[in-house]
């Protein structure tokens, strides 16, 4: 499992943080810590290739202006999010930033680490998405009223929000959702997120 | 009241979260306060002037006029129903509005004198109909020569009657119980009865009573007898309204009574100069109170809606701060909850490695473990914050404050290379509060100053302290950091800013309404020298005494 790919690491929280580099040490991947996002910009000319883990919500710079400032300065370097809980807005803003991936709380070190390998192996892949064309092949298969809850769910909105907005109730939301995973084998938001931004759909 | 309305007009100038609390409690215990109102607000000094100058104009046009009131002048038949229509109609909105009054306040007294309204409202139909020359020219409804004549002196016996009746009621304890709706019917239906039965007494008795008038415009001595009679119970009616004057509505009751004396002592052979002038006084008789009625009525509009919105508005921040707080908690315990979820995964794969690394795991353990009495020492602090000796207050010296948390965060300053400086104003500024609670927000604020100037080289935090106005206290903490971001200004008390590396920070929140608690406001701007302004305002302790106050 040992590779020589750096991971950055930026959480301001002391305990969390020595736990990550402790768990990702143990997996054999050089860590590099930071308390702020400031502090791993600071070095952006001479960041070490690999990835970047990053706490959104911290004092001083958050994680998405982070992932922003390191794409303005010409960085590739793939990103990983952790997003609260719930915060659906902030996850499809973090992925449409350029996000790699977006991690939900509470992280578990299963998690971490699928998502850093997949990081790691995908960045050359950009933002890791599908074919545009096998993405719009999978998106005609949907109904119209699919479509739109897809289009609602894809750009942030909340089940309740979408419900709505479209004037069906929240199970209803649910089932076509439940249906769309099933017609495009979407794994999640993240996948629904993802097959968005492959198709290129204006939004 | 009066009390109430002072406070409340004092804080008008503060703005300030609790002052404003202050002053809706004030409009409110205003509102729910049944006896408020016209039979129990006491004049103001303006009021009592305006009433005064109308009695005065009163008494001299009809002083000026009494000489000439003799004089003819031409008859004008239309006169007395146009004038008795204005009185109805004006009549009958006063004793509907005074209706209105009594069924907020069930004071009898308000009830009698709608009562007197209503009668005046409904007497003047038939006095209107059995004058002479107006609808026909002996009058009509069988009308005899004396009918209008008597209505007349009834209708102005019975009004100072009404006024007599609630000047005995008016400071009596004593409300109307049971159904208002049905103690109004009764009224209206008996002043109907009495008003009827006037009718038949003047125009089936009309032989029977007393002359007034040998022919239409000839009177006899016995008619200055009966208005005579009428003035001095108008003239009673006045001088018990000035014995017991009170209220808003005493007051221009008494213009009332002076200007029914007016036209009694004025009212003279019909379409003479006195006849007009007398005619013209019951139209003010009339107007004066719906006036003050309808002012008052619209006056109570406008400080209900006010009050409503300012309830409203209040109830939006309340909300506003109970979902911060709960933000900023749950914020708090997430932290180490999240810590325990990725350590507790991280051990199971310690575990899982052949051989099993049961050093990690320890460790990782170890670190479950404390994680874990951080999230329950989170509520520890909270509930030793919030609990019942929050109540206690206590004078407290704000620069020995200040200097004692400034010695708590001696390391923290110490440790980020942070310079603290003072500006304490010479006199001991007194305030009344928890100690613990203040010194929290303290604390809280240099923390995150400390944290803002983290990536600045120059690093100097300033707390101050300067009294505004001898009124209140101005705590100042200021950094040399990179400011606030002005779109985050609106939304940083709002949103659980930051959590600290060490001991629990309560987050802007919680500050802000520990100051609101204590009466005062918490504000955050951007300093001149950019860094960022938090400013704690706090009222002096008055009981403590301030020592500048009077310096």
């Amino acid at each position: 499992m040992a590779t020589n790919s750096v991971v950055h690491v930026v959480e301001d929280d002391q305990p969390m943080r020595e736990s990550v580099v402790e768990l990702l040490e143990d997996a054999g991947y050089a860590v590099h810590a930071y308390t702020r996002a400031e502090e791993l910009l600071a070095r952006s000319t001479a960041i070490d290739p690999g990835c970047v883990v990053s706490d959104v919500r911290m004092p001083g710079m958050d994680g998405l202006t982070l992932l922003r400032r390191l794409r303005a300065s010409g960085s590739e370097l793939p990103l990983i999010l952790i997003t609260a809980h719930g915060d659906v807005a902030m996850a499809v803003r973090a992925m449409r930033a350029g996000a790699v991936d977006f991690l939900e709380k509470p992280l578990d070190a299963y998690a971490l680490l699928a998502a850093i390998k997949t990081a790691l192996r995908d960045h050359t892949a950009g933002l890791g998405i599908d074919h545009p064309e096998t993405a719009r092949r999978l998106l005609q298969t949907l109904t119209a009223r699919e479509y739109e809850v897809f289009q609602h769910l894809a750009a942030g909105t909340s089940n309740k929000e979408t419900a709505a907005q479209l004037g069906m109730t929240v199970q209803t939301v649910e089932s076509h959702r439940a249906h769309i995973l099933q017609k495009t084998g979407a794994k999640g938001l993240r996948g629904l997120v993802r097959l968005w931004l492959s198709a290129n759909l204006p939004p | 009241m009066s009390e109430v309305t002072k406070r409340a007009n004092s804080d008008l100038s503060i703005g300030a979260p609790a002052g404003r609390e202050q002053r809706t409690r004030a409009f409110v215990d205003e509102l729910d306060d049944p006896n408020m109102g016209l039979l129990h607000l006491a004049p103001t000094r303006r009021q009592t002037r305006a009433a005064h100058g109308a009695a005065a104009a009163l008494l001299v046009i009809v002083a000026s006029l009494a000489p000439f009131a003799a004089t003819p002048l031409p008859r004008f038949a239309a006169f007395i129903p146009l004038l008795n229509a204005m009185i109805l109609v004006t009549d009958l909105i006063t004793a509907i509005l005074l209706f209105v009054q009594f069924s907020i306040s069930r004071s009898p007294a308000l009830l009698v004198l709608a009562s007197g309204y209503l009668f005046t409202s409904l007497i003047v139909i038939p006095h209107a109909l059995t004058f002479p020359g107006a609808f026909s020219p002996t009058g009509l409804l069988g009308a005899g020569v004396q009918t209008t004549a008597w209505i007349y002196i009834l209708w102005h016996l019975g009004f100072p009657a009404a006024l007599m009746i609630y000047v005995l009621l008016k400071d009596r304890d004593y409300i109307v119980r049971g159904s208002i709706q049905s103690a109004i019917s009764w009224c209206v239906a008996i002043i109907s009865s009495l008003v009827l039965g006037i009718l038949w007494i003047t125009t089936v008795g009309d032989p029977f009573l007393p002359r007034i008038f040998l022919s239409a415009s000839q009177l006899t001595p016995s008619s200055s007898s009966a208005t005579m009679f009428d003035l001095a119970v108008s003239a009673i009616a006045l001088a018990a309204l000035w014995i017991r004057r009170r209220s808003v509505l005493d007051l221009w009751l008494m213009v009332v009574a002076c200007a029914l004396v007016g036209e009694l002592a004025i009212t003279i052979v019909r379409f003479s100069l006195g006849f007009y002038v007398s005619r013209m006084l019951s139209l003010t008789t009339s107007t004066v109170v719906l006036i003050i009625l309808l002012a008052e009525t619209a006056g109570l509009y406008t400080r209900l809606a006010r009050t409503n919105m300012m309830l409203r508005r209040e109830r939006d921040n309340k909300l506003m701060n109970v979902e911060a707080v709960v933000a900023s908690i749950s914020h708090e315990v997430k932290q180490p909850l999240g810590t325990i979820v990725m350590t507790g995964s991280s051990a199971l794969r310690f575990m899982g490695h052949t051989p099993p690394d049961h050093e990690k795991a320890r460790s990782a353990l170890n670190k479950i473990v404390s994680e874990g009495r951080r999230a329950s020492q989170v509520f520890d602090n909270i509930r030793q914050l919030f609990s019942r000796s929050d109540l206690e207050r206590v004078p407290i010296d704000a620069n020995a404050l200040i200097l004692g948390v400034l010695d708590i965060a001696h390391g923290d300053l110490k440790e980020h290379r942070v310079t603290a400086r003072t500006e304490l104003m010479a006199e001991s500024p007194v305030v009344a509060g928890h100690p613990g609670q203040l010194q929290e927000v303290l604390l809280n604020l240099i923390r995150n100053a400390i944290e803002a100037m983290d990536g600045t080289t120059v690093r100097v935090l300033t707390l101050g302290t300067e009294s505004r106005d001898q009124e209140e206290l101005v705590v100042s903490v200021i950094d040399t950091g990179p400011g606030i971001d002005p779109e985050k200004l609106d939304r940083i008390f709002e949103a659980f800013v930051t959590t600290k590396p060490r001991g629990m920070g309560l987050g802007l929140a919680i500050c802000r309404m520990i100051i609101e608690r204590h009466g005062g406001q918490l504000l955050a701007s951007s300093g001149g020298n950019g860094g960022a302004l938090f400013q704690i305002i706090l009222p002096f302790d008055r009981k403590a005494g301030f020592l500048s106050a009077r310096a």
